[in-house]
């Protein structure tokens, strides 16, 4: 059984309440922030999955899979 | 450098330049909505710029589309920054003669971001704008951004005047259905708008 629709309105509500609590600042920056960790993210699965790639394999690598993930992202 | 750090140095350049600019998309639906993240930033620049200056002003981490492109959701010109390592990409629209773009660009509001003034797209005209992409793009990101922005924002919008624009742009059904999909807010918080 999926959650209600009641208890998905209440997260909701949450999430917009929390929002509400932030600076324009800290929201504007919230996206490059998120960015950043999945960059890292991303960089720490190619070096597990290569682990004896270069510094320039790794960067290459990750600039192939950003291209990927914009192209996800735009077709979303 | 981080993806903030490398927004920053574009809007200095384009600052440098004498450029005039806002920043529209995700980063402005961020500031006025939910945060999720971005891939990219988007900026919309009164004037292209001079491409060798800007190059100049930016230096050996970026490269600059020397071609302009044309962005089918949109449907602007635009030109790309892009930022080596890390990669990040700064998507440079020009100001079309659309009248909503004109006056959005009108409107656009400055805000203190990392010390400095950033000018950015207004909450109505981010609603207005992303309703309008969604319905040329279908991307569903673009409402969720807008059910946000409403939602976060609820009392504090210029209800009418997102309303005149989607009548225009042919989204006011959308706007109505997506308002609708928002559900009640406590009363402390909501006002009569």
């Amino acid at each position: 059984m999926g959650p209600t629709q009641e208890l998905i309105d209440e997260l909701y509500v949450d999430k917009v309440l929390a929002a509400r609590q932030r600076t324009f600042e800290q929201k504007f920056l919230a996206g490059g922030e998120l960015h950043e960790a999945v960059i890292e993210r991303m960089k720490m699965g190619i070096l597990m999955q290569n682990p004896n790639a270069t510094e320039e394999e790794v960067a290459a690598e990750l600039s192939r899979r950003y291209a990927i993930a914009r192209i996800l992202e735009n077709r979303e | 450098m981080s993806p903030n750090a490398i927004l920053i140095k574009v809007v200095d350049a384009l600052d440098r330049c004498g450029i005039p600019y806002m920043v529209v998309g995700s980063f402005s639906s961020n500031a006025y909505g939910i945060e999720r993240n971005t891939h990219d930033a988007d900026l919309v620049l009164q004037v292209p710029p001079p491409t060798d200056k800007l190059i100049q002003e930016l230096g050996p981490d970026f490269s600059l589309d020397r071609q302009l492109g044309f962005e089918t959701v949109t449907m602007t010109q635009r030109q790309i920054a892009s930022h080596r390592d890390p990669p990040f990409k700064i998507e440079l629209f020009f100001l079309s003669d659309d009248p909503h773009d004109i006056q959005r660009f009108e409107r656009r509001a400055s805000g203190i971001i990392g010390g400095r003034n950033i000018f950015v797209a207004t909450a109505e005209d981010v609603v207005i704008t992303k309703l309008r992409w969604s319905k040329q793009g279908r991307r569903t990101k673009d409402i969720d951004d807008v059910r946000n922005v409403l939602a976060v924002q609820h009392g504090k919008l210029d209800m009418n005047y997102i309303r005149q624009w989607c009548q225009q742009h042919g989204t006011l059904e959308l706007l109505e259905t997506t308002l609708q999909s928002i559900p009640p807010l406590p009363p402390q918080l909501s006002d009569s708008n």
